[in-house]
């Protein structure tokens, strides 16, 4: 893919950076344990429920709603036209045990699945640009619908965007009968992504919709049903919404035959197939579709296979095909020398679970805690923009270091 | 009566410097049953635990008498820090019902004590986090769980704030075929600690006092990829769900 046209990026406007008050932090902390279930309040020495608010004026959220609306369209073009195309699946990196399932996936009956993705924009000098998306399992819903909620409640300093969560908990109602058991698939042990499942369930249960919290193995899948094994809650789901990502089923027991799923007329949010796009690859596939991705060119920054020459040129990024939360992003003077000389090993051996992205700079916002690097993930559900989620980090690269940040609109 | 909101104040009050650790999980999960009818918590032996503000404390024993020594802890400064992060459950592999009753219990005893905001914490672990070595059956719900690095603070943090010295109580034994003195999961926190110069001794019941140790490099230490070693193994013996394991701190609230 080419180089973004810079020139056609909308600049970003006056977005600015207030700090909550030591008492208004304090309430927004124990608020979002109650209310958000944020459970991961602290990792290590962060404080991740962040003291920072992000108020973007109104014509950075229409360029953000719009840029993310598109992308999201483009994406959607991308996965049905990978779906079509296995020969290329190797190409951006799916695992092998993936492969055979996808082909099935071809075959799905149609199904009005919810879509769900999440783009995460930076501001740059030039404008902003979109680093990833994750349309497989994004997080962040309680960050982007109950944080600003509470923050605009306590600060006064502007409007919640749209809750994510409540979007998609609309979704779904709209999809299914009153009192429909929608599973909320998870790795059930990590608390970290049980609080996801539960701030969820919380907004399915208030429509009438009955939770059901599930390990992706205790779901038994046929053609045209899902089955729930779990002591409990056993029975048939008309919806499975899931929290584990595409390229981890395969490690589970093949005796819950989880390549089915890929077949299954049942509601996804998301099906597997979004595994396509998840990966960072996805871009180089571009050019062998014959697709015009407009939206894409415009907003991201080019993508291109590694190689050595690539390895140490310090205008590109090296990224795993799945990392994420910053995760397998190797930027030279921002990540750990080890880190980015095991990243270089790693794409050199193998080559098809990296990419390499045209580096942009992030242009750090002043705050009273320092500039501040910053990142803006729009979710887009069903088509439209639902919610903005804020991260910064004193750093450019936003990872496990970063810190959450209610975005408010101005 | 208590609120749910009310416990959690308790263990985890503003002022406290330590309480931006404690795991919120079992306090969020509290049902309004569970508010009542908390019994008394079986009195804990702390004269072990040295007075003084430069040792921090690891409580790694089953649930509730880690809940029990960490109120014991009160009365020798100590500020309690449930690091407890096991989701309940219907049908849960490990069980979390006593620890839960013990902290509603425990709220009450805990608002009734002046404890310095500075007081050194005392971190509280279930030693029957990892399931004890139950069998997961098929529709069970595995909630087992592992701390990790980013569950406490790190040694630098516990330095600033005048730690110079950690004492680890639990129950594991030294045996011949290698030393099991440190749960696998803990060594990996407390090897860290001690390679940035924090001294570690270890106490168990019983004992007459802490003993220095060395904490042996786990296995995968200080490895990218560990996290998912860890979920790589355990899967292997797990036909339910992915206990043991949080492949990923989740700043963002999950994977992506």
């Amino acid at each position: 893919m080419a180089r973004p046209a810079s020139a056609l990026r909308a600049r970003p406007a006056a977005a600015a950076l207030h700090r909550l008050t030591d008492l208004a932090h304090a309430e927004l902390r124990q608020r979002m344990v109650f209310e958000g279930c944020k459970w991961d309040p602290q990792v290590g020495d962060v404080e991740v429920v962040g003291r920072q608010v992000l108020v973007l004026p109104p014509e950075d959220v229409a360029t953000l709603t719009a840029a993310a609306e598109a992308l999201a369209a483009e994406s959607l073009r991308l996965e049905r036209a990978l779906l079509e195309r296995p020969d290329l699946h190797a190409l951006i990196g799916i695992p092998r045990a993936l492969r055979d399932p996808l082909r099935a996936a071809r075959e799905r009956p149609a199904t009005d699945d919810l879509r769900v993705m999440r783009f995460d924009f930076h501001p740059t000098d030039a404008g902003w640009v979109v680093s990833e998306v994750n349309c497989d399992v994004p997080g962040g819903f309680a960050e982007a619908g109950a944080m600003p909620r509470i923050v605009a409640q306590l600060s006064g300093l502007g409007a919640p965007g749209p809750d994510p969560a409540q979007a998609l908990a609309d979704g779904l109602q709209r999809r299914s009968a009153p009192g429909a058991r929608v599973a909320l698939v998870h790795a059930t042990s990590f608390s970290d992504d049980r609080q996801v499942m539960e701030h969820l369930g919380q907004a399915l249960s208030a429509r009438g919709l009955r939770p059901i919290y599930a390990a992706p193995d205790h779901l038994r899948w046929a053609t045209g049903s899902a089955r729930c094994i779990a002591g409990g809650a056993e029975g048939e789901v008309a919806a499975v919404v899931r929290f584990f990502p595409t390229e981890w089923l395969p490690s589970l027991s093949a005796a819950c035959g989880w390549p089915a799923m890929f077949g299954s007329a049942v509601q996804q949010c998301n099906p597997p197939g979004a595994v396509l796009v998840q990966s960072k690859r996805a871009m180089l596939s571009v050019p062998a579709l014959g697709l015009e991705l407009p939206a894409w060119r415009r907003w991201s920054p080019g993508a291109r296979e590694p190689d050595l020459r690539g390895l140490f040129d310090d205008r590109l990024v090296l990224k795993s095909a799945w990392g994420r939360v910053g995760e397998g992003v190797a930027i030279r003077g921002c990540t750990d020398s080890r880190e980015l000389l095991r990243m270089r090993v790693g794409a050199t051996l193998e080559r098809r679970q990296w990419v390499m992205q045209d580096r942009f700079d992030s242009a750090p916002l002043g705050s009273t805690d320092g500039p501040l690097h910053l990142c803006v993930g729009v979710f887009v559900i069903d088509g439209r923009a639902a919610g903005f989620y804020g991260r910064a980090a004193l750093a450019p690269r936003i990872d496990k270091h970063a810190f959450d940040v209610a975005v408010l609109c101005g | 009566m208590i609120d749910v909101r009310e416990v959690y104040d308790a263990w985890a009050p503003r002022e406290a410097f330590w309480s931006r650790w404690v795991k919120p999980v079992l306090f969020a999960k509290l049902e309004p049953g569970d508010l009542v009818g908390a019994g008394p918590i079986v009195a804990q032996d702390a004269a072990w635990a040295p007075l003084g503000r430069d040792t921090a404390l690891v409580i790694d024993l089953p649930g509730e008498r880690s809940v029990a020594m960490g109120l014991a802890l009160v009365e020798r400064g100590y500020r309690p820090v449930p690091l407890f992060n096991g989701v309940p459950s219907l049908n849960a592999l490990v069980m979390t019902q006593a620890i839960s009753r013990d902290l509603v219990a425990g709220a009450a005893e805990l608002r009734g004590r002046a404890l310095s905001p500075e007081a050194p914490p005392a971190f509280l672990l279930d030693s029957a986090r990892s399931g004890g070595g139950r069998v997961v059956a098929p529709g069970a719900f595995d909630n087992r769980w592992c701390v990790l690095v980013q569950d406490l603070p790190s040694a630098a943090l516990l330095v600033d704030r005048g730690i110079r010295k950690l004492i680890l109580f639990n129950e594991l034994e030294t045996s011949v075929i290698g030393d099991r003195s440190v749960a696998d999961d803990l060594a990996h926190v407390l090897r860290r600690f001690q390679e940035a110069g924090l001294p570690i001794a270890r106490m168990s019941p019983g004992a007459l006092s802490a003993t220095p140790i060395t904490v042996a490099a786990p296995p995968a230490y200080r490895s990218l990829w560990y996290r998912f070693q860890v979920l790589a193994g355990l899967r292997r013996n797990s036909t339910g769900g992915f206990g043991d394991v949080v492949p990923l701190p989740s700043a963002s609230g999950g994977f992506g």
